[in-house]
C-alpha cells in the first residue's frame, strides 16, 4: 500500500507503522518510548504526526499506515503538541546536563534544542523529587532523569525474561526500580543503559569517564563470541572507551551482552605485548621484531615438511588466510582446534546471544578449510617429536594443562599473542599481535554471515596483525604475498574459497551478508 | 532476621482455589495480595516476594502492580482504619469539616496513624456513597451521612456502619423493582419477584438470536460511553478457536456516581441472571466481576448470592440442565479509578498495573488473555434480561428514541434528596432531577443553583439556565455536556467554582495512572496551578497555560481518562471564566469575602 509523508510517496507493507515508513525516507520522528526491537507501548506520546482527514494528532509508533493516507510529521499543529510533549516531560525533570553522563547523546537534550527552547514554566523547587544514584551493581538509576517510557522495562520482559526492573507508584509519582534495589544480575544490562533514552540509566563502567560528543566510532563486530554481535567501537587518541550494540535485525537487533561490552579493555591492558620476545640462554629477551620474524623464517625454511602450525578461531579470515599461505609455503601440518569448537559454535548459552563457542570464527576457519590434518596428528607429532618447529597463531594451546607435555620435545614454539601471560613462557619465540581492535578483516559466524571488522586505533609499539606477521614471514621466504592491506587478503582469499567467491569487503558491507542467500542467488 | 511470611494453612487453601478461577496464575495476583494483607495487616517485602513466587511472577513485577493501587499497604497500619471520601459529592457536604475533624481528635495533620496506633486516617476519592455525603468506611464498612458530632463515636467505635436509606423512585420501579424487598438479596426474593423463571428458555435460545434480540432493543452502554451492546457484541470473530471471555465492570468510581453499587448490594441476582444470559449470547464459558475493591458490602453480598445461585444450577457447568456452562467469578480491584477503563480493567485482571493498552486491538478481538473479550457495565448486564423476559420491542419503546430502556439517575450534592432514581430513559429533564419533588427534592437552605455535573465529573458542567434537558445521551451531547455515567452533582451558589475545579482535578492527578505523559504531568500540573489560583497566589498567565494545558492533555492522551481529566478545568473555564479572574486579580478566593460570587464581584465595585 501506498501512502504519502511529507509529500513524499513510498509503498509499504500492511502492518507498517508510519515511524517505519517515515524512517524509509529518512525521516525521523521524535520519539522515547518507541524502539525499532521492542513491542510498541504508546506511551510518551511525542511521536503524533498529522494525518489527513484525522482530527486529533496521533501517534506514528502505533498508528500502521492504510492505502492512500497523507502524513505530516513537520506541520505546525504537530510541532505545537511534540513541544507541548516535551515541556510536559520536563516538568519534573532535574536539568541537570552539566552533571549527567547521558548529554550529548540525550533524547530529552536533543529535542529539547530541536522542538523546544522554552522557557522553563515550573520551578525547580515544585518539582517531584524522586531518588538518585541507585547503586543497581552494573547500573546507576536516576529515577528523577527518567522519563517513564517503559523501554528498560520492555526490554527485561521481551529480550532476557529477567523482568528484575518495575515501575513502583503510579501518576506523576511513578518511578523506576529494581526490588529492593537488588543489582541487576543478568548478562545484558548494559543494554539497560543503551535503550535508555535519557540520563536515568547509566553504565556504571562508562560514567564519567568522558564526554561522549569526544568519542569516535568505528563499525566493528563483537569476538566475543559466534554470534557476533554488530558493535561499535568508541574511542579517542587512540584509547577505547566503550563497546556498544550496533543494530543488525539479522544478528543481535539493538543488543550485546556484558562480557562482549568488557572486551574493550583487552586491548588497552598493560600486559600488552609491544615487541617480541625470544627465550633463550644468554636471555636477550625482547628483540625487534624484524629479527625475530628473520629468526622465524629460518627456522621454518630449516624445518622442512617437519612444521606444523596451528590457526586460531580468534582471528579473521585474513589472518588465517595468510596463515594458510605461509604454511602451504612450506608444506607444513595445519590445523585450528583446540579442544573442538565447532561442537559448540551453533550453541545458545542463554538463551539471548552468547554462544557457548566464545570465538568470532571458527565457522570461517571451516570455510576455509583448515581443519586439515587434525589437532591430535599434531599433537602426536609433537608429542613423537616430529615437529621441528610449531607456529602458534594464538596463545590457546599454550594456556591448556597438557601444553607441557604436548611441547615438550618440540624444540621451537612461535607464538602470536597480543597480551602478556604467564602461558607464553612455554613458547621461545613470542610475535606481538594486533588486538581486534586494531585490526581489519571478516569474521563468519555460526550462522555462516560474513561480516567486517574494521580498525578502531593503531596498534601500540612493534604489534602487527597477525596477516601482516604471517606476510612479512612470506617475503623472507620468498614467496610473497600479493597483499598490503588486508583487504588485498580477503580477495586473494576469495579467489581460492568457494564460499567467498566473488566477494569483496566494499559488497560484504557493514551489516554483513549471509553466504547461504549468496549462494541461492 | 526478616521475618518469614506465608499465608496461614486455611488462607493458603483459600488461595489455591482462587488461583484455580483463572487460566493464567498470575491473575491471582491482586486476591492473593488482598489475602495476605487482610492476614498480616500490611504486605511486607517479604510478603511481596512470597505472592510473587505463588503467582509465578518476579518480586519486581508483583510490586510494579502492586504499588499502582491504593488498598495495599506496604508499611503497618492502624487497628481501625477510617477512610474518608473527600471528593466532590462528599465535600459539597461537609466532608473536609469531618475531614479535618477526626485529623484533630487524633492529633493528625492529615493522613496518617494516630499516636496510639490504632487510627489510621486517609482522605479517599469517591467512594461511591454520593448519597450517603458525607460518608467514610471504618474498616471497609459504610458510615454514612455522618455528622459532626458523630465523630467521637466513629472513634470509639460505637458507629462502625451505618449505610445510606436509599430513597424511592416515584415511577415503577424496573431495575429496582426489588431493592426495596425485605431480604432483596435472597434468591427466593428474586424468583418471587419472577427472577429465573424464563432463564432455561433464554439457555435454549440460538446466542444469535439474543444478540439480535439486544441489538433490536437499543440497549446502550450504562457506563458512560453509551455504545450499542448488541453491536459491540457482533464485534467478537466469528468462528474462532479461542475462548471468550465477559467481563463485568463493577469498577464504579466516576464520583457522582452510585448506581452500580445499589444494584449489587440489594439485588445481586438480577446481575447474574444477566451475566449467565449474556455469557451464554456471546458464547463465553467464563464471566469475570470486576468489583471496585472498596466495594467491600457488595463483594460479600455478590459473594453469597453466587453460593446460593451455584447451589440452585443456575451457575456453573450445565446450568439448569441447558447444555450451557457458565462460570462466574468475582475478581476484587484494590483501588485505581483508571481500572474503569475496559482494556486497564483487562490488564488489571491479569494480575498487572491498571493501565490501558492502545486501541486496536479492541477487546472484542484480543482482550483477557489475548482472546475476544467483552466488557460491560453492571446497569448494561442487568437489563439483558428486561430485553428477553420482555421483549426487544418492549424495551426500545421504554423511553425515548434511541435512547431505551429503564436508566438510573444518581444526584448528589447541594440536593434535598440525594439518591439513585429510576426513570424510563430521558423521561426526565435534568431540571426535574435536581428539583423534582420525586427526585432530588431542591437545593437546600434557600440557596440557589450555580452548576450542575450532569453525568459524572468527566461531563462538561452546565450553569442553572441549561437544566431543561432530558436526561438522555443526545439531549446532553446537544447541551454540551454528556450523559456519561448519569451521576448528577449540584452545586449552589455558596460554591467557589474555582474550588469544584481544583477538587476535582486533584482528583484526575492523583488517579492518573501514569502512563502516558501528557495525562501525567498534565495532570499534577494543572493541580499545582489550581492551588495557587485558588490560594490567591495566580497570575494572569496561569488562565493561559490551564487552557493550554486542556488542550495538550485532551489532544494526546493514550485513552479517554486524558479527555475526562480536562472536563472539569475546561468547562469551569469556559463557563466560570470571571471567577478564575476574580481570583487572580483580588488574590484571594472570593469566599473569603461574600456569600455568593455575585455578591463578591458586586462589592468589587462592578
Amino acid at each position: 500500500m501506498k501512502c504519502m509523508i511529507d509529500g513524499r510517496e513510498i509503498e509499504v507493507e500492511p502492518g507498517t507503522s508510519i515511524i517505519l515508513a517515515a524512517q524509509r525516507l529518512g525521516i525521523r520522528i521524535p520519539h522515547f518510548c518507541w524502539h525499532p526491537d521492542l513491542s510498541v507501548d504508546g506511551n510518551c506520546r511525542m511521536c503524533v504526526v498529522e494525518i489527513e482527514g484525522s482530527s486529533k494528532p496521533q501517534t506514528a509508533c502505533s498508528t500502521m499506515v492504510t492505502d492512500g493516507m497523507v502524513v505530516h510529521t513537520d506541520s505546525p499543529q504537530v510541532r505545537k503538541a511534540r513541544r507541548a510533549t516535551l515541556e510536559l516531560l520536563l516538568v519534573n525533570h532535574p536539568i541537570d546536563c552539566p552533571v549527567c553522563d547521558q548529554a550529548g547523546e540525550c533524547y530529552l537534550q536533543d529535542q529539547y534544542m530541536e522542538h523546544g527552547l522554552h522557557d522553563a514554566r515550573i520551578s525547580l523547587d515544585e518539582k517531584v523529587r524522586k531518588r538518585k544514584v541507585v547503586d543497581l551493581g552494573p547500573i546507576v538509576l536516576d529515577a528523577e532523569r527518567c522519563v517513564l517510557c517503559s523501554r528498560c522495562i520492555r526490554f527485561e520482559r521481551e529480550v532476557t525474561g529477567t523482568n528484575q526492573l518495575g515501575f513502583v507508584g503510579r501518576g506523576d509519582h511513578t518511578e523506576i526500580a529494581a526490588f529492593d534495589n537488588r543489582p541487576i544480575s543478568h548478562n545484558y544490562a548494559g543494554n539497560l543503559a543503551d535503550v535508555c533514552p535519557v540520563g536515568a540509566l547509566l553504565s556504571r563502567d562508562f560514567r564519567f569517564r568522558m564526554r561522549v560528543w569526544f568519542l569516535e566510532s568505528t563499525p566493528s563486530v563483537c569476538p566475543g563470541c559466534s554470534t557476533g554481535c554488530n558493535i561499535f567501537i568508541d574511542h579517542r587518541d587512540g584509547e577505547i572507551h566503550r563497546l556498544r550494540p550496533r543494530r543488525n535485525v539479522s544478528v543481535n537487533r539493538s543488543w550485546m551482552c556484558d562480557l562482549g561490552r568488557a572486551l574493550y579493555k583487552g586491548a588497552g591492558a598493560p600486559s600488552r605485548l609491544l615487541g617480541a620476545r625470544l627465550r633463550s640462554e644468554d636471555d636477550r629477551g625482547m628483540i625487534p621484531v624484524g629479527e625475530a620474524l628473520d629468526l622465524l623464517s629460518s627456522r621454518l625454511r630449516d624445518a622442512g615438511e617437519d612444521v606444523a602450525f596451528l590457526a586460531s578461531p580468534q582471528a579473521t579470515n585474513e589472518d588465517l588466510f595468510a596463515f594458510q599461505s605461509l604454511c602451504d609455503a612450506v608444506s607444513g601440518m595445519l590445523d585450528f582446534r583446540v579442544d573442538d569448537p565447532q561442537d559448540r559454535m551453533a550453541v545458545l548459552e542463554d538463551g539471548v546471544l552468547l554462544r557457548a563457542d566464545r570465538n568470532p570464527n571458527t565457522r570461517g576457519c571451516l570455510e576455509l578449510g583448515l581443519g586439515r590434518t587434525g589437532v591430535d596428528a599434531i599433537m602426536s607429532a609433537c608429542r613423537a617429536g616430529r615437529v621441528k618447529a610449531l607456529l602458534l597463531q594464538g596463545p590457546e594451546l599454550l594456556r591448556t594443562p597438557a601444553a607441557g607435555i604436548f611441547l615438550e620435545k618440540v624444540p621451537f614454539v612461535a607464538v602470536m599473542a597480543e597480551n602478556d601471560e604467564p602461558a607464553l613462557a612455554r613458547a621461545h619465540l613470542v610475535l606481538p599481535a594486533a588486538a581486534w581492535t586494531e585490526n581489519e578483516g571478516t569474521f563468519v559466524n555460526f550462522a555462516r554471515r560474513v561480516q567486517r571488522i574494521e580498525r578502531a586505533i593503531e596498534p601500540p609499539g612493534e604489534s602487527r596483525p597477525r596477516w601482516r606477521l604471517a606476510s612479512d614471514l612470506l617475503a623472507r621466504l620468498s614467496r610473497p604475498l600479493d597483499a598490503t592491506t588486508a583487504w588485498d587478503v580477503f580477495r586473494l582469499a576469495s579467489r581460492s574459497t568457494a564460499a567467498f567467491s566473488g566477494l569483496e569487503h566494499v559488497s560484504i558491507g557493514e551489516s554483513g551478508l549471509d553466504l547461504d542467500a549468496i549462494k541461492e542467488s | 532476621m526478616t521475618k518469614t511470611v506465608e499465608y496461614k494453612p486455611e488462607n493458603l487453601a483459600l488461595f489455591e482455589r482462587i488461583r484455580a478461577r483463572y487460566p493464567e496464575k498470575r491473575s491471582a495476583l491482586l486476591p492473593a495480595l488482598h489475602l495476605l494483607q487482610d492476614q498480616e495487616g500490611h504486605i511486607s517485602r517479604e510478603g511481596v516476594e512470597y505472592v510473587a513466587a505463588l503467582v509465578g511472577v518476579t518480586p519486581a513485577q508483583a510490586h510494579d502492580a502492586a504499588s499502582f493501587y491504593t488498598m495495599f499497604r506496604f508499611t503497618p497500619s492502624g487497628r481501625r482504619r477510617i477512610e474518608i471520601c473527600t471528593n466532590l459529592s462528599c465535600a459539597l457536604r461537609g466532608a473536609d469539616d469531618l475531614y479535618a475533624g477526626v485529623c484533630n481528635k487524633l492529633g493528625l495533620e492529615g493522613d496518617g496513624i494516630s499516636s496510639a496506633g490504632d487510627h489510621a486516617v486517609s482522605s479517599a476519592e469517591c467512594l461511591a456513597a454520593c448519597g450517603g455525603a458525607p460518608a467514610l468506611q471504618v474498616n471497609g464498612a459504610w458510615v454514612e451521612n455522618v455528622q459532626k458530632g458523630e465523630i467521637e463515636d466513629v472513634l470509639a467505635g460505637r458507629l462502625s456502619r451505618r449505610p445510606l436509606k436509599w430513597p424511592r423512585s416515584p415511577g415503577e420501579p424496573i431495575l429496582l423493582r426489588n431493592v426495596f424487598k425485605k431480604d432483596s438479596t435472597s434468591l427466593a426474593t428474586y424468583r418471587a419477584g419472577g427472577g429465573y423463571a424464563r432463564l432455561r428458555d433464554h439457555l435454549t435460545t440460538p446466542p444469535g438470536e439474543i444478540v439480535e434480540a439486544v441489538k433490536l432493543s437499543n440497549l446502550r452502554g450504562r457506563g458512560g460511553a453509551g455504545f450499542p451492546t448488541g453491536v459491540k457484541w457482533g464485534f467478537l470473530p466469528a468462528g474462532d478457536p479461542r475462548p471468550r471471555y465477559l467481563c463485568v465492570n463493577a469498577d464504579e468510581g466516576e464520583p457522582g456516581t452510585f448506581k452500580d453499587r445499589l444494584l449489587i448490594e440489594r439485588d445481586p441476582h438480577q446481575l447474574i441472571e444477566g451475566i449467565v444470559a449474556s455469557s451464554h449470547a456471546i458464547r463465553a464459558r467464563a464471566c469475570y466481576v470486576y468489583l471496585r475493591g472498596e466495594f467491600h458490602e457488595a463483594c460479600h453480598v455478590l459473594e453469597n448470592a453466587l453460593d446460593e445461585a451455584r447451589g440452585a444450577n443456575l451457575v456453573g457447568p450445565n446450568v439448569l440442565g441447558t447444555g450451557v456452562d457458565v462460570e462466574i467469578h468475582l475478581h476484587r480491584g484494590a483501588g485505581s479509578y483508571e481500572c474503569g477503563e475496559e482494556t486497564a480493567l483487562i490488564e488489571s485482571l491479569e494480575g498487572k498495573r491498571g493501565q490501558p493498552r492502545l486501541k486496536p486491538p479492541f477487546p472484542a478481538a484480543k482482550g483477557l488473555y489475548d482472546c475476544p473479550t467483552i466488557v460491560n457495565n453492571v446497569e448494561t448486564i442487568c437489563c439483558v434480561p428486561l430485553i428477553l423476559d420482555r421483549g426487544a420491542g418492549w424495551f426500545a419503546s421504554y423511553g425515548t428514541e434511541r435512547n431505551a430502556g429503564p436508566k438510573l439517575y444518581c444526584v448528589s450534592g447541594h440536593v434535598n434528596r440525594p439518591g439513585v432514581y429510576e426513570a424510563p430513559m430521558g423521561s426526565i429533564t435534568l431540571r426535574d432531577l435536581v428539583f423534582g419533588e420525586g427526585y432530588g427534592g431542591g437545593i437546600p437552605g434557600g440557596r440557589r443553583l450555580r452548576a450542575v455535573i450532569p453525568g459524572g465529573s468527566s461531563t462538561p458542567m452546565l450553569t442553572a439556565g441549561e437544566i431543561d434537558v432530558a436526561m438522555d445521551f443526545e439531549s446532553l451531547s446537544r447541551a454540551g455536556s454528556a450523559l456519561g455515567s448519569a451521576g448528577a452533582i449540584v452545586i449552589d451558589d455558596s460554591t467557589c467554582m474555582v474550588w469544584v475545579a481544583q477538587r476535582l482535578t486533584r482528583f484526575y492527578r492523583r488517579e492518573s495512572c501514569g502512563k502516558c505523559t501528557p495525562c501525567r504531568e498534565g495532570t499534577a500540573w494543572m493541580l499545582r496551578l489550581l492551588d495557587r489560583i485558588e490560594s490567591g497566589k495566580g497570575a494572569p498567565s496561569d488562565l493561559d497555560t490551564l487552557s493550554e494545558l486542556c488542550e495538550t492533555i485532551s489532544g494526546s492522551a493514550l485513552c479517554p481518562f486524558g479527555d475526562a481529566a480536562v472536563i472539569p478545568v475546561a468547562s469551569t473555564l469556559a463557563r466560570f471564566r470571571a471567577e478564575y479572574e476574580y481570583h487572580v486579580r483580588e488574590k484571594r478566593c472570593w469566599k473569603e469575602v461574600a456569600n455568593t460570587y455575585e455578591d463578591a464581584a458586586g462589592g468589587a465595585g462592578r
